[in-house]
């Protein structure tokens, strides 16, 4: 008798990564053999200091920027091999971003904001309004459907970016200090936001962060000092 | 080196690629405005220079005239050149020499017993004759007898052949009692006149006819005439060796004006107002009169003004391009001042004050317009040479090359450093975010008053366009310079306006689509603050395009409606006054077409029925055509839907007049007069004229000799006039004309009161049947108060070919001084009056409309009128008060009124008569000079004096274009930099690159459908309420038709589309790139959404 054993894939596994800017004298060598994995549903702190390549590991996991070398996966797919068109459907059907400046467009108000993933799977507009709906009450900001951003707070705007990653259901969520804009009260709201969505939609998440406070929240924290993984 | 300074050039380093964007929109306002101003200096310079080439040369030459009482004559004839020369002396001239000498006897004949005749040397004779015998005389005389050449009608009156010796025996000299001595010639040549240049042979005694039945003899005040013939051509010593004195003495100088400069036409135009006074002076008392005349200052005058009309409309299109060029500027200003928020906020929180920031400004405006003038002013001269190498130039003879002028230097600087100095604007802005606001707030007020007051100036200087007369003072005109910019940049303001209303429109579908690449790009187009200089760049680029195009349009339609009111026709041809009686023959074999002859002349009005209303109104000219051709031979746009067919029907004769027709191998009428009638003891004497009419309806009279009314039949033949081309055939008679007096020779004492006279006049018309009979013949005679012949009638038979017309009348001897004893027999009773047309003015002036009577003085006829119609004015006679008559019927008048002369003063070819080449083989019978429509067009819309304001709108076209595509490539390129986090965050949600370059272009695309198509409606609007007064006539007044709007809208689709494409176009490659280029790194760079 033979036993089989289900080992589980990671959702995240980079292998053996590099990444450098520039070239000759002036190269600036971002990530440096950077190795990890991040079991499906595990929320990660990535802590470092300023310059230390945390959003640039977070950029090349999320396939907004190519590695050197090594490998990324994110959900089985190979994003180091992906092109272009491959890696657009990766950011829309799997991996979902929140930006440290909250990367909402200006222009359009906080429902049309959260609306955009929607729209890019023509999602019938009557299903389309009643998930965004769902989605701006979920973080608290359903009276605030039509306001745009420069008539939210710093931390609102946050929320309606936080909506606007859980619209299109992604399997990961990578949040590039997502507290950084707030100040601390306002910081620590979000990051349990993010720390309840994440547990109440089962994703994975990847947050950069060099808050204490929120390295608490995760399940265990990465550091990168220098583009290097010191514990891994 | 200064801190500021070191600061200006250290950014100026790291800013080079936008500075070089601005030193180009710079460099290009500066080179349309140095192009301009060579077009408004040199190319008017050159365009003067080719019309006075071009001119006639009865327009530019310089006549001197004297008539001469004593002197030495060779003396006398070298002071006159002088005058000539000196006055032409900045010019420099060719100066032909016309003598004439005293009157002289010719050998007479039973029939013509006393003759006289003239001695004429011309020193051009062979440019304006030609020879049909022999040779022209030469300088020595052979045997003491001169060698003389004579008109074809003299050889013919006088039965002279090359060969013939004449004595031309002394007569009575210009002035009483003075006898010359007589002088021998013999002929070697016979020529016939010809009429490259009308006025030469106005020069001439008998204008070059040869012959007169009746020319005044000298001393005799005019009551004593007798038939002359002339001029016997001869070597002017013939002349001024005093054989047979000299009359007159006529110098004609032509002007060199092919490089001409405006000094020397300065001075000329001096010296030609003291012409008369120094020409008196150096002939003193050897003339009786003396004059220097000439139509040059006229000429001069006329083109100056053409030259400030030009120079006004070339002016309005280079401040339409000033006004592209600031708001290009005003955009990359904007850009500038983005680029450098961040660091102008850093310097205002170091302490950096206000006037630091402009002087810093200041300094980098002024290194840029000096940069921008540098590259501007050799720019200039290379476009204008370009330019200048254009088929419409080079038709119009404007070829001059163009060189660094100081007027180009100057607007150079001047435009570079003005234009320059709207990159100062954002440094005076205040950059204190509360300050700003309110200043918003201010804007936003000061905008809304400043569309007002915008608004309010356009519309006052509209209505000062409109009511203005134009073409006044020296200088350019203001209003019309002015008007139309504000007008067009007010429209070009509410258009801008308009967009955002309309882009909200979009907002509504956005929300109900599910996609998201076209909903994204109709929120940016209803929600993006767009940039209001680059809107109005491009309203107004497209206005100015638009507004170019279709002012081009009407300005080209106005012209040719000018130029056809003002020929009339399609095809003119003014007559010298020699014979017409072939000249329709001629005209038609030339031409294939149905030559139309037609009236055209000053003639005196006055009110016929109502002296209350006005006096006489000289000044008013007559034109009489065959109105049932109204529809091919008259041009001339008429409001609504009038026709001149329509206008003048009714003015023609119901039925054509009846008429004798002539032998068709004829080669003149022949008339056998018997008649009866006595005065002093000896038979009446009669001299007959017929008058006849060729195919073409032109009627010209053939005067006979002098008969004596002794019972006897008298043989008369009345040869035409040589004619390149028989005219046998096509000739009628249509009357009569009898001039009866007493003999010479009868004896005083013998006289009786009155006496019976009968007159019989056999018309031999070969052997085609006649078409009048006995009954239609009426008599017309003189209106006078004491008639010398009373109690005429006539009675024509036709027999065998041969009418005869009886005339039985009383003729009153003792009248026949203070009355002329003349009656006109014609197969048609004349009308008694004549329907005419009236021009509007005139129907003012005259306080005439339809039903109103006037009377007509034409030559020494009067002729009674009534007005059935007004027109806004008569073909032919535009700018004048005119009348418009039938031809046929006021001839028929005319001949009423006993005056025989044929009313032809030109003839007319209408538009279907009228093929390419027409013109030419005109001009080549040596009728007169041709005047087309066509032509008369081409030199109105692309003549030297012209030509510029189509090359300005040219190049206003161009730079609306060029500024709109340029303005639009920086404007995106700023906003897509600007907006790079932005695109990056889409990228980062998961949207395509494609998609979003779709997005935004898709956006970019609308905006500019919006700002493009508002900019084509304020075009249009302005070239429909503006343009028809900016296409004022050549001289600047008012055009005659008055002008309409012309919209092409064909070429204003291919406009506007093409623009579209391009701007559209443009953009593309530019959101490809930097589309391209977003990438992760933008999306840390940003801390604000």
């Amino acid at each position: 008798m033979s036993a089989s054993v289900e080992v589980e894939q990671p959702m995240v596994s980079v292998r053996d990564v590099d990444r450098t800017y520039g070239t000759g004298r002036a190269a600036v060598h971002a990530l440096r053999g950077v190795s990890f994995d991040v079991a499906p549903g595990e929320m990660v702190a990535l802590v470092g200091r300023s310059g230390s390549g945390k959003t640039t590991l977070l950029n090349v996991v999320g396939g907004l920027d190519r590695a050197d070398a090594g490998t990324v996966r994110v959900g089985g797919t190979e994003v180091t091999s992906l092109d272009d068109a491959g890696l657009v459907r990766l950011r829309r059907d799997t991996v979902a971003f929140i930006f440290q400046t909250f990367g909402l467009v200006p222009i359009l108000s906080a429902a049309e904001n959260v609306g955009i993933p929607l729209r890019l799977r023509s999602l019938p507009v009557v299903d389309r309004e009643r998930r965004v709906r769902l989605l701006l009450e979920l973080v608290g900001l359903g009276t605030h459907a039509d306001h745009r951003p420069d008539e939210l707070s710093g931390g609102q705007q946050q929320r309606v970016a936080i909506a606007r990653a859980l619209a299109g259901s992604p399997r990961l969520l990578i949040a590039d200090e997502p507290t950084g804009q707030l100040d601390s009260e306002t910081g620590q709201a979000v990051m349990a936001l993010i720390r309840a969505v994440v547990e109440a939609e089962g994703m994975t998440a990847i947050v950069s962060t060099h808050d204490p406070v929120m390295i608490g929240l995760a399940d265990r924290a990465i550091r990168i000092v220098d583009g290097r993984l010191l514990d891994a | 080196m200064s801190a500021a300074w070191w600061f200006v050039v250290r950014r100026a380093r790291t800013q080079v690629a936008v500075l070089v964007a601005v030193l180009v929109v710079l460099v290009a306002g500066s080179t349309l405005l140095g192009t301009c101003a060579l077009l408004l200096t040199t190319a008017q310079d050159d365009a003067l220079a080719a019309a006075l080439r071009e001119a006639d040369p009865g327009a530019v030459d310089v006549s001197a005239s004297l008539d001469v009482v004593g002197g030495d004559p060779a003396a006398l004839v070298a002071a006159a050149h002088r005058v000539v020369d000196t006055t032409l002396a900045p010019l420099g001239s060719t100066t032909s020499t016309w003598l004439r000498s005293a009157m002289v006897s010719v050998p007479g004949t039973a029939a013509e017993p006393v003759r006289q005749g003239y001695l004429e040397s011309a020193s051009d004779i062979a440019d304006h004759a030609h020879l049909t015998a022999g040779r022209w005389p030469r300088a020595q005389p052979a045997d003491g007898t001169w060698e003389t050449a004579v008109p074809e009608l003299t050889a013919q009156q006088l039965g002279l052949r090359p060969g013939d010796r004449l004595e031309l025996s002394g007569a009575a000299g210009t002035r009483a009692g003075t006898a010359t001595p007589g002088v021998s010639v013999v002929v070697v040549g016979v020529f016939t006149p010809t009429v490259a240049q009308a006025d030469t042979w106005s020069r001439d005694l008998l204008d070059g006819a040869g012959y007169s039945p009746s020319w005044a003899k000298p001393g005799s005040a005019g009551w004593v005439t007798l038939p002359t013939y002339g001029p016997f051509v001869v070597d002017p010593a013939a002349i001024l060796t005093g054989a047979a004195g000299l009359a007159q003495v006529s110098l004609v100088a032509l002007p060199h004006l092919a490089a001409a400069t405006p000094a020397a036409l300065d001075a000329v135009r001096v010296s030609l107002s003291a012409g008369s006074r120094e020409l008196a002076a150096a002939a003193g008392d050897r003339v009786r009169t003396s004059s220097v005349t000439s139509e040059l200052t006229r000429t001069l005058d006329i083109a100056g003004s053409q030259q400030r009309v030009t120079r006004s409309g070339v002016l309005v299109l280079a401040l339409m391009g000033t006004v592209l060029v600031a708001a290009g500027l005003g955009l990359a200003g904007q850009i500038v001042s983005g680029r450098r928020r961040v660091e102008r906020e850093l310097l205002v929180a170091r302490g950096i004050g206000r006037l630091q920031r402009v002087a810093a400004a200041t300094g980098e405006s002024l290194v840029l317009a000096l940069v921008s003038a540098g590259i501007a002013i050799p720019l200039s001269v290379a476009l204008y040479g370009r330019i200048s190498a254009l088929p419409l130039l080079v038709h119009a003879g404007v070829t001059g090359r163009a060189t660094v002028t100081s007027a180009l230097v100057a607007s150079v600087l001047a435009g570079s450093l003005v234009l320059a100095s709207v990159l100062v604007v954002p440094a005076i802005r205040s950059t204190d975010e509360p300050a700003r606001s309110r200043s918003r707030l201010r804007g936003a007020v000061a905008r809304s008053g400043g569309d007002l007051v915008l608004l309010g100036l356009a519309a006052v200087s509209y209505l000062q366009l409109r009511d203005h007369a134009t073409g006044q003072g020296a200088g350019v005109d203001p209003v019309l310079v002015a008007a139309p910019v504000l007008c067009l940049v007010a429209v070009a303001v509410v258009a801008l306006r308009v967009v955002p209303w309309a882009a909200r429109a979009a907002e509504g579908g956005a929300r109900r689509s599910r996609r998201l690449v076209v909903p994204l790009a109709a929120w940016e187009v209803a929600r993006r603050p767009q940039s209001v200089v680059v809107g109005l760049l491009l309203v107004l680029g497209t206005a100015a395009a638009t507004f170019g195009v279709s002012f081009d349009r009407t300005w080209s339609v106005s012209q040719s409606d000018q130029a056809d009111a003002r020929i009339g026709t399609a095809l003119s041809v003014d007559l010298s006054p020699l014979p017409t009686v072939a000249q329709g023959t001629v005209l038609a074999g030339a031409t294939g077409g149905s030559p139309a002859p037609v009236t055209h002349r000053s003639i005196g009005v006055g009110a016929w029925s109502d002296s209350s209303t006005t006096g006489g109104t000289g000044g008013t000219w007559l034109v009489g055509v065959d109105t049932t051709r109204a529809s091919t031979l008259l041009r001339g746009r008429l409001p609504g839907a009038e026709t001149w067919a329509g206008l003048t029907a009714g003015l023609a004769p119901t039925a054509a007049v009846p008429s004798v027709p002539i032998a068709s191998d004829a080669t003149g009428v022949q008339l056998t007069i018997t008649g009866t009638g006595t005065g002093g003891g000896r038979p009446l004497r009669v001299v007959p004229t017929v008058v006849v009419q060729d195919r073409w309806g032109n009627r010209s009279p053939l005067i006979g000799t002098s008969v004596s009314l002794d019972g006897q039949p008298h043989l008369v033949a009345l040869p035409f006039p040589p004619s390149p081309r028989p005219v046998t055939g096509e000739l009628t008679v249509v009357g009569v004309g009898l001039r009866v007096a007493s003999d010479e020779a009868a004896d005083p004492a013998s006289r009786v009161l009155s006496t019976p006279l009968t007159v019989t006049t056999e018309i031999r018309g070969g052997s085609r049947t006649a078409s009048s009979s006995g009954a239609d013949w009426a008599v017309s005679l003189p209106i006078t108060s004491l008639p010398s012949v009373t109690g005429a009638t006539a009675m024509a038979t036709v027999e065998g070919g041969v009418t005869t017309v009886t005339t039985e009348a009383t003729f009153a001897t003792y009248l026949a001084s203070v009355s002329p004893g003349e009656l006109m027999i014609t197969p048609f009773t004349a009308p008694a009056e004549v329907p005419v047309v009236v021009s509007e003015d005139l129907a003012r002036r005259t306080s005439s409309g339809p039903g109103k009577e006037l009377e007509l003085t034409i030559g020494a006829a009067t002729v009674h009128a009534r007005v059935v119609a007004t027109a806004p004015y008569v073909p032919s006679a535009v700018g004048h008060p005119a009348i418009l008559a039938d031809e046929d019927l006021l001839s028929r008048a005319l001949l009423g009124q006993l005056e025989p002369a044929t009313l032809t003063d030109a003839w007319w070819l209408g538009t279907t008569d009228v093929t390419a080449g027409t013109a030419d083989r005109v001009r080549g019978l040596g009728l007169g000079e041709p005047a087309s429509a066509a032509t008369t067009t081409d030199q109105l819309s692309t003549g030297p004096l012209r030509v510029g304001i189509r090359v300005a709108l040219g190049l206003l076209v161009v730079a609306a274009v060029v500024l709109a595509v340029a303005g639009t490539v920086l404007h995106t390129v700023a906003s897509l930099e600007a907006r790079a986090v932005e695109v990056a965050r889409l990228l980062g949600i998961g949207i395509a690159r494609r998609a979003v370059v779709a997005s935004l272009v898709l956006q970019h695309a609308a905006v500019t459908l919006l700002v493009v198509g508002a900019g084509a409606v304020a075009g249009g609007v302005a070239a429909v309420v503006v343009g028809p007064h900016l296409a004022v006539s050549e001289t600047g007044q008012v055009p005659v038709p008055a002008p309409v709007p012309v919209v092409p809208w064909a070429v204003e689709a291919v406009l506007v589309g093409g623009l579209l494409v391009l701007l559209t176009a443009a953009v593309l490659p530019v959101a490809q790139v930097l589309v391209r280029r977003a990438g992760a790194a933008h999306l840390r760079l940003d801390g604000t959404s």
